[in-house]
């Protein structure tokens, strides 16, 4: 409480009072006319009007009158304070004591005196707070009033505080700035923040300050300008929205009259069948679900992403013209290079709606496959591949001759791909065939999809119009809810809309069915005041994804006697449930990064992180018994929390960014570099002693060693020599490329790889390639395995092959072999291995026999 | 053929091992004429790793079923094919005529009973009788009437496998004879130590390898100094495989001259990654050399390292250069309780990762 905030108070008066003369006016007109026209106008508006009244009565309520006197006196204590009915918001303001910025805590400093007594006091006085508990203040009393959370409060958390000051009309915003008008300051405040408050002089409160605070104001933020300002631009924008709903409601009247006589004059040229199946859903439109019955049945209808939607019209309105051209001038709008559409985005926003109304208002006839479709490539190559050169035939039926004549379009088709992204598992080579036709249709695709970076959607890069379908805002949403709430009978407050907006991800579709779903259980229709719960119950809905999860349970501010009060164990452990394969992985891979927020007495950081990590290395001990051998599943509680919230509680703070679990990209390399070592060891086992561990770590050094350091000395002339090491070993060319790959650390081949020149690689292939190579493995005939068939077929050709050249290669042995030599004849398996060139002499006259494969 | 040394040069008789001369009369009594060949016991090698065990194992068998004149190394390997619940798994068998050599763990640990039900069974179920190709014996040749099966890794296999294997072992005993060779007893049950002779082979003495590796050296006409030579022997610990492969190495890195007094042995790469991750703990004990540490770790286990060798080497690194990096003796007595308790949690768990970080941030803190 100090001169300072009157001073800031006294400030935006001032600045403000020149236009307070004009909007009292305007408003008093606003009023006027919203009474005249809201009279039986809806039933929604019924509850605008009802407030004007009371807020006029409110201005001559007595309790203005005190205003001056409390505005003065700035040094009444709280109690006073209470008692209290305050008409201006600032007075109030001007009353409840400032924190004093000097002693705040911030998340660095560590200085906890002044709050560390006063929130526990509290919280074993309250404990957690939910919005509705937490104060009772009038409507709308913080209307016209900035506000900025900042750190952790005692009792509420950061999203509740937020939704109550919203839900007293005030504003609320993240940064502080010159607008803000009050900060509600918390434990651990950021020190940019406290920084920022002391440079712009920024009213600060505490949590008990903003309860005063709305318990302690009048209606409509009272008499103070902004709030009077604020009230007004609410009401002028009400009434902008409702002349929106008017105009859109009249719109669809006006369509459905036009399309019901279009109907019946056209009735007889259609087919029967298909009129009276038509007929009959129009007339049962109180069955459909509101989304069907209200999906936008013009293009005028469609919310937001109007660009967009103009720009597909467009696009396909000129598909013909550039059709004509070979798609090779890109047009006034570079458009005319593509052949197919690509409209993506979240669900929900009315992509599917778009493409088909687009292609109706062009009197496109319109084939549509999506994912209970089979789209593999052969049923694409068979059932599409024909559509897109053909004209519909149903046009004929449809339309009489000088319709089609007027418009060509209408012998057209266009096909439109719905779920694109979906395609995979059955659909094996769709999205290649699609690609495929996408490059020489004769028929414009609308390709409709949800996620379009993901890799699988890559080969549609550069061949399609890329139209990235944005969430709608909550302005161009809250004109169509409304009219469907009219429609219907329905109260919806389009305040509350903002919030269903916020929980539904700005997806119209999951709107309508929460407004539809309450239109059923709920008499009393949404209001501010419900809208609450009711988001919270679509919101659990939503399932929490993994980083989440992981940035979550690392955070500080989720610990500790606070954070745990109102985050208890068992929602640490629904976290960690809703991801339950991965957190523990995603714990381990972050852990390290993460830098703890407090650090007990006497602890280092590097003792809680080696605490943390035998947390997690015992976790694996529970989750081998969960997974292996007896299946102990009931383990799972007790796995939740060794391998994540323990460790996880050790050492949260603020988590750095938030990694993938490496461990899986890890493990996977882990397994090919296994079964590669499983090959080398095989291949070689013949001659070589030890078990596989042994192969790789004492082997595979000096191999690497023999077979590359002869390349890199002597290149070409040094061939020979290594081929026939690998012959030795029944190595491959390939496993000398594997064991390469071998070596880590400062060994590491990929340097010395690179050296080796280009032509005495090629040489070493092709020198390679040209001879016969010994096979140490035979697979028996009925071992039939994923490309063991190459080889097998390579092991019979070779083999006869040997059988052909035998009786003249026993002369070629040495003496010391000979009795090696013997034996091998007689196994007709490891004659394979004797096309080794023993002498030089040998060796030239085995060469010239060559034998490629193809 | 131009195999490399160790290969070259490997024993193939029993008269040509070089240490140990005390198990090898005992192994050639066994074999030899006067005694009844079929008595010879079930047999399990075990020692350090490039002690010569399996170099042992094949010289008996060399002797036993050819008379030392080396048909026992005609090898060929198979791809045996066995279904488990229409999963279908594969094993490499190596094979002569005489015996055949398995590795069972490499089917996984769940998996590996099958070998001894299917494969040991059916070769025990049919009889078998060789006659040793010697000629230069007198008298009538003994019939050897059993096929050996040479088990590798025996430590590594399921106790499923091993109770599998006690009775088989005994009931089939008149058709075939089991060779185990492993390094370690410790996983081994005791109803199968009870069924074998055990065989314990140490490593060669430090004058017994030097001999061997200065042997190799001369035949392969490589220079060599002590220095280099001391060098080696400290860095192998009696594993003469790792010995005569690093000095091969070495000699195609120097071309043959290994003489020079600052000659320094090249150790393979994974053991300096090794001697990187001590030398880090050591010397920055802050956090981000956990993260780098981590960094490693995943790059020896990518690459085949298993963890058990990493914690093993760090552990060693620690007690050699103790008094280098002038390490209190409490310490090390710290480091190893650590390292044990790591080791078990290895075992337990399956994500070798988690007790490798858990185990360095335990040794970052304590040293």
């Amino acid at each position: 409480m100090s001169s300072k905030n009157l001073g800031i108070s006294q400030f935006f008066k001032s600045k403000n009072g020149s236009n307070k003369s004009s909007p009292t006016k305007k408003e008093d007109i606003i009023m006027l006319s919203d009474s005249s026209d809201g009279e039986g106008e809806d039933i929604i508006l019924s509850s605008n009007t009802s407030k004007a009244p009371t807020e006029i009565s409110n201005v001559g309520c007595p309790s203005f009158n005190k205003q001056e006197a409390v505005g003065k006196d700035n040094t009444v204590d709280e109690l006073v304070c209470e008692k209290k009915s305050y008409t201006n918001i600032q007075d109030l303001l001007n009353d409840i004591p400032s924190v004093d910025l000097d002693n705040v805590t911030t998340k660095v400093v560590d200085v906890k005196s002044f709050f560390k007594g006063e929130t526990q006091a509290d919280l074993s006085a309250a404990g957690t707070v939910d919005e509705d508990s937490f104060a009772d203040g009038a409507t709308d009393c913080l209307l016209g009033l900035t506000i900025v959370f900042t750190g952790v409060l005692p009792t509420l958390e950061r999203g509740v505080a937020e939704q109550i000051a919203k839900k007293y009309g005030a504003k609320v915003t993240k940064s502080i700035s010159g607008k803000t008008s009050v900060v509600v300051l918390g434990d651990e405040a950021g020190p940019s923040k406290v920084s920022k408050i002391k440079q712009l002089k920024t009213k600060c409160i505490t949590e008990e300050g903003f309860r005063q605070l709305i318990n302690g104001s009048p209606e409509t933020g009272g008499s103070s300008i902004d709030a009077k300002k604020a009230f007004e631009k609410r009401l002028k924008d009400e009434k902008l929205m409702e002349a929106q709903i008017k105009s859109q409601i009249e719109q669809q009247n006006k369509d459905e009259l036009l399309n019901g006589n279009k109907k019946i004059n056209s009735g007889e040229l259609r087919s029967d069948k298909q009129h009276s199946s038509e007929y009959r859903l129009k007339t049962n439109d109180s069955l459909k679900l509101w989304t069907q019955k209200y999906a936008p049945k013009s293009l005028a209808e469609v919310c937001g992403n109007k660009t967009l939607v103009a720009r597909l019209q467009t696009w396909l309105s000129n598909w013909d013209t550039n059709y004509k051209l070979g798609f090779k001038s890109p047009g006034k709008d570079g458009n005319g290079i593509y052949r197919a559409a690509m409209l993506s985005g979240p669900p929900g926003i009315g992509k599917t709606t778009a493409a088909h109304l687009v292609a109706k208002s062009l009197g496109f006839e319109v084939v549509e496959k999506n994912a209970s479709d089979v789209r593999s490539k052969s049923q694409l190559n068979e059932k599409v591949k024909a559509l897109l050169g053909g004209t519909s035939v149903n046009s004929y039926f449809e339309y009489t001759a000088e319709e089609l004549k007027q418009n060509k379009n209408l012998k057209k088709f266009v096909l439109i791909m719905d779920e694109v992204d979906g395609m995979s598992g059955g659909d094996r080579g769709g999205v290649g065939a699609l690609t495929a036709f996408i490059r020489k249709t004769q028929t414009p695709i609308i390709l409709i999809c949800n996620e379009r970076r993901i890799p699988k959607m890559r080969p549609f890069d550069r061949i399609c119009l890329e139209l990235p379908f944005r969430r709608p805002d909550a302005k161009s949403v809250i004109p169509r809810l409304m009219s469907i709430a009219y429609k219907e009978k329905f109260k919806l407050e389009p305040a509350a809309i903002e919030q269903l907006v916020a929980v539904s991800g700005g997806d119209i579709r999951l709107m309508i069915n929460i407004l539809n779903v309450s239109s059923k259980t709920d008499n009393q229709g949404i209001t501010r005041n419900n809208i609450s719960s009711l988001a919270s119950s679509a919101e659990k809905d939503v399932s929490v994804k993994i980083f989440d999860v992981t940035s979550q349970l690392l955070s500080g501010a989720f610990y500790g006697s606070i954070g745990s009060a109102r985050f208890p164990l068992w929602k640490k452990m629904e976290l960690y449930f809703s991801e339950y394969q991965f957190c523990s992985l995603m714990i381990q891979e972050n852990y390290i990064t993460t830098r703890p927020s407090q650090i007990p007495a006497g602890k280092s950081h590097l003792q809680l992180l080696s605490q943390a990590s035998d947390d997690i290395s015992l976790g694996d001990v529970v989750d081998k018994n969960i997974r292996s051998g007896e299946q102990l599943w009931g383990l799972m509680p007790a796995h939740s929390i060794i391998s994540s919230i323990l460790p996880a509680s050790r050492i949260a703070g603020a988590p750095s960014r938030i990694n993938f679990a490496s461990w899986l990209g890890q493990n996977s390399t882990k397994g090919k570099f296994v079964r590669l070592l499983q090959d080398l060891f095989y291949h070689s086992k013949i001659c070589t002693s030890g078990t596989k561990t042994d192969f790789r770590t004492e082997y595979i050094p000096t191999l690497k060693q023999v077979l590359l350091l002869p390349i890199l000395a002597n290149g070409t002339s040094s061939i020979l020599n290594v081929i026939e090491t690998l012959d030795s070993y029944y190595l491959s060319k390939d496993d000398w490329d594997t064991i390469m790959t071998f070596l880590i650390g400062p060994q590491d081949t990929t340097a010395d790889l690179k050296k080796i020149p280009t032509a005495v690689k090629s040489a070493f292939t092709r020198q390679y390639n040209s001879m016969k190579h010994p096979v140490s493995s035979y697979h028996i005939a009925t071992a039939v395995t994923s490309g063991g068939a190459l080889t097998e077929k390579a092991d019979l050709e070779e083999a006869i092959d040997q059988e052909e050249v035998e009786p003249k290669e026993d002369e070629d042995y040495d003496e010391n072999n000979d009795d090696i030599a013997t034996t091998l004849k007689k196994d007709k398996l490891l004659s394979l291995a004797k096309p080794r060139k023993r002498t030089a002499g040998g060796a030239a006259s085995k060469k010239t026999v060559k034998k490629r494969k193809l | 053929m131009s195999y490399l040394w160790v290969d070259k040069y490997r024993p193939k008789t029993l008269s040509e091992l070089s240490h140990s001369y005390d198990i090898t009369a005992k192994l050639e009594n066994l074999s030899s004429a006067t005694s009844n060949i079929n008595n010879i016991p079930n047999i399990l090698v075990y020692g350090p790793n490039g002690a010569g065990k399996k170099t042992r194992i094949m010289a008996l068998l060399n002797r036993i079923y050819c008379q030392d004149s080396n048909q026992i190394y005609k090898l060929k390997i198979d791809v045996r094919q066995f279904k488990i619940n229409s999963k279908s798994l594969e094993l490499n068998v190596i094979s002569s005529p005489y015996h055949i050599e398995i590795t069972p763990s490499d089917l996984g640990f769940s998996n590996d009973k099958i070998v001894i039900q299917e494969l040991i069974k059916e070769l025990g179920s049919t009889s078998h009788q060789f006659t040793p190709t010697s000629s230069s014996t007198t008298g009538e040749t003994q019939h050897v009437r059993f096929k050996t099966i040479v088990i590798n890794d025996a430590n590594k296999l399921s106790k499923a496998a091993q109770h599998a294997l006690r009775r088989t072992i005994e009931k089939y005993s008149k058709n075939i004879r089991i060779i185990m060779c492993c390094e370690t007893l410790s996983n081994i049950i005791d109803p199968i130590r009870s069924r074998m002779l055990n065989v314990r082979l140490s490593a060669p003495s430090q004058p017994e390898f030097q001999n061997i590796v200065k042997d190799v050296s001369l035949k392969e006409s490589v220079t060599m100094g002590d220095i280099f030579i001391n060098k080696l022997s400290v860095l192998c610990r009696g594993n003469i495989r790792l010995g005569l492969l690093t000095l091969e190495n070495m000699a195609v890195l120097k071309n043959m001259d290994l003489s020079g007094a600052d000659i320094n042995v090249i150790k393979p790469d994974w053991m300096v990654c090794i001697d990187k991750i001590c030398l880090l703990t050591l010397k920055n004990k802050t956090v981000d050399t956990v993260l780098t540490i981590r960094g490693i770790f995943y790059d020896l286990l990518a690459h085949c390292i298993p963890a058990e060798l990493i914690l093993q080497k760090i552990v060693e690194w620690i007690l050699e250069n103790a008094e280098l990096v002038k390490l209190r003796q409490d310490k090390i007595t710290t480091v190893i309780y650590y390292a044990s308790i790591f080791d078990e949690r290895l075992k337990l768990g399956s994500k070798d990762i988690f007790h490798l970080e858990g185990f360095i941030t335990k040794m970052i803190l304590e040293i």
